[in-house]
């Protein structure tokens, strides 16, 4: 092989490389971000928070039979 | 914070700077540094390697730092900026191992040999795919950022083994031209094209680092709110 082979390929792998990674990186940054913004939006709504969920219970289990 | 102020945090402007100091250094490396004298043509893998290599030590330095602040003030964006550097910094040392067996088997005849400093190398390498490792297995977060700094304390240790192993121990590599006693051995041309190329690196790695602790920061704060739910 010639050094221009080997210099190339060496180029290849490290910028290769740091592509590769940088892309994987703003991929999983944008997955990140849509779990995020998806669990956000399900418990942003305060009556759904898991903090308020007590306070309803007593109305879906009261007995139907009370006056 | 909310996911828009997460992605405002992302500096947007840093990766056009980036990438085109980065271009500046292939550009420098291929084309404006002059040939060297004993090894040809291929000794501009040099100005890649050296920098790969050196961007390694300085990403788990700061996993060291960012473990021994998140040990101190026990806050978690210490252990952001921790994990985040040690991935960067198991990148770069993968890239200079793979970079290094190509610049090897052009001037050694081999792709690999287990030399000091390929041996340390490789060692380190192992230690910070372990750090990672160990990190995804931790579930509980305080625990998981507890153990992970002390490990990025400890393994930083290698770092300094690896860079003096060529002065500790005979073998294939060549001793360092820069950061050793007296002055640099390396032409002072050929040392300004490979510092400009260290900072254009640097820049590359500031801009990765910043994105890859916000991606942490995402990551903990859907941890933390499905951590309420359940």
């Amino acid at each position: 092989m010639s050094d221009m082979t080997f210099i190339i390929a060496a180029y290849a792998v490290v910028l290769g490389g740091l592509f590769a990674y940088a892309i994987s990186l703003i991929r999983r940054g944008r997955g990140a971000a849509r779990r995020l913004s998806a669990i956000e939006s399900r418990y942003d709504d305060t009556a759904a928070r898991p903090e308020v969920v007590p306070a309803r219970e007593p109305e879906t289990e009261s007995d139907p039979q009370s006056p | 914070m909310n996911v828009a102020a997460a992605r405002r945090r992302v500096p947007i402007r840093l990766a056009p700077i980036a990438i085109a100091a980065v271009t500046m250094t292939v550009f420098l490396g291929l084309f404006v540094a002059p040939t060297d004298r004993d090894q040809g043509a291929v000794q501009r893998i040099m100005y890649v390697h050296v920098p790969s290599a050196w961007l390694a030590y300085l990403a788990f330095f700061v996993t060291m730092v960012g473990s021994a602040a998140y040990l101190w003030r026990r806050e978690l964006r210490f252990d952001r900026l921790a994990a985040s550097s040690a991935e960067l910094g198991l990148l770069f040392t993968g890239i200079t191992i793979m970079s290094g067996a190509i610049w090897g088997k052009a001037t050694w005849g081999v792709w690999w040999d287990w030399d000091p400093r390929l041996t340390t190398t490789a060692v380190l390498f192992v230690v910070y795919a372990g750090y990672l490792l160990l990190r995804s297995s931790l579930i509980d977060r305080i625990r998981r950022a507890r153990i992970s700094a002390v490990l990025g304390i400890v393994a930083f240790i290698n770092v300094p083994v690896v860079h003096f192993s060529v002065l500790w121990w005979r073998g294939l590599h060549q001793p360092p031209t820069i950061i050793r006693p007296g002055d640099p051995t390396i032409d002072h041309f050929l040392l300004a094209v490979l510092l400009v190329n260290v900072a254009s690196f640097t820049l590359l790695f500031a801009y990765l680092l910043r994105r890859r602790i916000d991606l942490e920061a995402m990551r903990d704060r859907a941890e933390s709110w499905l951590g309420d739910v359940q």
